[in-house]
């Protein structure tokens, strides 16, 4: 076997981590694009795609903290809600600037979610799915309890829509391609997160927590700032579903929704990149594809979710990817180094013979 | 005692319930130094180690690196300041592929911010090169064992050998100050042990200072200019290994009598 020199190990790191990934995501691109310019201004197919487009933002952002960082939240529809009537209600009790309201919106549910960051650190697994969840509840009653202000039960209509310039967000087709432009922004921000010590303590917070402090992550500072990324991306999903909707009520930001956003990850394949995209895709195109069922749609769809949950049990991407290790890995033999290769449950994550307990 | 000691331990001792695991410990590491820490299983070697890096809060005594105290610190703070340490029960990153637990390693020295980080500002391009450097120095140091194609594996797919292989590539990453070693040749056969203590020279001939747990004692021997020797938390007794693992009290605390 031929030795490989340092270096090229090297170039292999950085030529795996660009060239790849970029020829998908250009495909999906020119889709969108294309889509967008083939429809009409108003037309169904273009407010469902864009409603998926605003679904991802969220859900890329809870990928980065349920998949990467390994802390669970059911209160996203919390952070989606408030950056919506944030904007709802300046931008119409007030009369702010559009993207004025758009910044002091998703500022303030970012820095609300930072504040609930610090208390959140010392919660783990359920604990957090219970405060989150509980945040998301206190948001939606909160605003049903508004009085004139929220608007109650009805909630806020006819929203400003955003401009730039002369051009104004006002038809679904170019809302489309506001959504999918930030949402490619946010793909992007996520995959150099990811390549960045950040994003490897992140992981290795979730790997290891014992391993990643003694190595110099503090655990408090990743797990505050996952948790308000996470926040910040469905703040910009709620305006732009705002934006979608003309219309918000406390009907849109239920536990339901939140429970959405993470069945979509589980589908799609939650540690993913692909995943967000693929789940919230399906669950999306699904939902369309079972309008006929009427009355019986949820059933339909909870039964297509369970067959998909036991054929593709680590989501559909991890799935695939993890067959395609398989493949890759049986053909190559491994070359015979390594004949005592151990089962990934056996490595780090000893938590019963931690040596803390000497 | 020379002029230049790194570490020092005075007073150390941690009770758990009712169980003293560590009972007034005191030694001190010079720099460059390799010094043992040995003793039966359950002597207090580990809590010791655990201490040092901030994992356990000590009852009383004092840590000090380089004359900073160390006590009351974080374990994230406490590899900051240059200390790094490999794990007995091999405490490695299941999804995360060699390479990655050497960056890790490495992460000490990053500095960037998570902003800087979303939007690869210089900063962190500068923290990436230089972490790529220490983690491939470090994990050259076992060019026949953890071969550059195998830099992409996951560690769930390695040997246990390998494993505690990783532990130290990841430790020598962070280029510490002072190396923590809990049992680096625990599991391994003869050959592979032999090649350990060919590895660890390398490290002392470039001035690393170690403080090493072992049980075999020709690692112990071959490395250690100075041990200390626990039983149930107490020194039963200190000096140059060979000398040291002769005396009728020792043979008497790992045999008994």
């Amino acid at each position: 076997m031929i030795s490989v020199e340092p270096h090229r190990a090297l170039r292999r790191v950085l030529l795996r981590s660009t060239m790849f990934r970029w020829i998908p995501a250009l495909l999906v691109g020119a889709g969108i694009f294309s889509f967008a310019f083939s429809q009409p201004a108003n037309s169904y197919w273009a407010y469902i795609v864009c409603l998926a487009g605003v679904y991802l933002l969220v859900v890329l952002g809870f990928n980065v903290l349920y998949g990467m960082s390994g802390q669970i939240s059911l209160g996203q529809a919390g952070f989606f809600g408030l950056s919506a009537y944030g904007y709802a209600v300046l931008t119409t009790a007030y009369s702010w600037y559009p993207w004025l309201a758009v910044i002091a919106s998703v500022a303030a549910t970012t820095t609300i979610a930072f504040l609930i960051g610090l208390v959140a650190v010392r919660l783990v697994h359920h604990l957090l799915a219970f405060l989150t969840i509980g945040f998301a509840e206190t948001v939606r009653i909160l605003m049903l309890n508004g009085g004139p202000v929220t608007g109650g039960f009805t909630g806020i209509g006819a929203i400003p829509p955003l401009t730039i310039g002369s051009w104004v967000f006002d038809t679904y087709v170019k809302l489309l391609l506001l959504t999918w432009f930030t949402v490619g922004i946010v793909a992007l921000l996520v995959r150099s997160l990811r390549e960045s010590p950040w994003g490897r303590s992140f992981v290795a917070v979730r790997d290891n927590e014992t391993a990643a402090q003694a190595f110099g992550v503090s655990i408090r500072k990743v797990r505050a700032r996952a948790f308000t990324l996470s926040a910040l991306f469905a703040a910009v999903g709620g305006i732009l579903f705002l934006q979608l909707l003309a219309y918000i009520s406390p009907d849109s930001i239920t536990v339901g929704l939140s429970t959405q956003f993470l069945i979509m990850l589980l589908i799609g394949g939650v540690a993913t990149g692909w995943g967000p995209l693929v789940g919230t895709g399906l669950i999306v195109g699904l939902t369309q594809l079972l309008q006929p069922f009427g009355a019986y749609q949820g059933l339909v769809l909870g039964i297509v979710l369970v067959a998909t949950v036991m054929l593709f049990s680590n989501g559909i991407v991890g799935s695939l990817l993890a067959l395609w290790l398989r493949i890759r890995g049986g053909s190559e033999e491994r070359s015979g180094r390594g004949a005592t290769l151990v089962k990934s449950s056996t490595v780090g994550n000893s938590k019963e013979g931690d040596d803390n307990a000497q | 005692m020379p002029s230049d000691v790194l570490l020092v331990v005075e007073g150390l001792r941690k009770c758990f319930g009712g169980v003293t695991a560590v009972a007034g410990l005191n030694f001190s590491v010079a720099e460059g130094q390799t010094f043992g820490l040995i003793g039966p299983n359950g002597s207090g070697k580990t809590t010791t180690i655990n201490i040092i890096m901030g994992q356990i809060a000590p009852d009383r005594g004092s840590v000090r690196l380089a004359g900073r105290n160390l006590v009351g610190l974080r374990p994230d703070q406490v590899c900051r300041e240059g200390v790094a340490r490999t794990f007995q029960n091999l405490e490695l990153f299941p999804t995360l592929d060699l390479f990655d637990h050497a960056l890790l390693g490495a992460h000490r020295h990053t500095r960037s911010s998570l902003a800087e980080g979303l939007f690869r500002m210089p900063r962190l391009r500068r923290d990436e090169r230089d972490s790529r450097r220490r983690a491939v120095e470090a994990l050259q140091r076992f060019p026949e064992r953890l071969t550059p194609d195998r830099w992409h594996d996951k560690a769930a797919t390695l040997s246990y050998a390998n494993r505690r292989r990783l532990e130290i590539v990841r430790a020598m990453a962070s280029e510490p100050r002072l190396l923590l070693l809990d049992e680096p040749t625990a599991g391994m056969n003869p050959h592979e042990r032999l090649e350990m203590i060919g590895h660890l020279r390398d490290l002392q001939k470039e001035g690393v200072s170690m403080l090493i747990i072992e049980h075999a004692m020709e690692v112990v021997r071959a490395l250690c200019s100075e041990v200390v020797v626990m039983d149930h938390g107490e020194v039963i007794g200190q000096g140059e290994p060979g000398e040291v693992v002769e005396r009728p009290e020792i043979v008497e605390a790992y045999l008994g009598k």
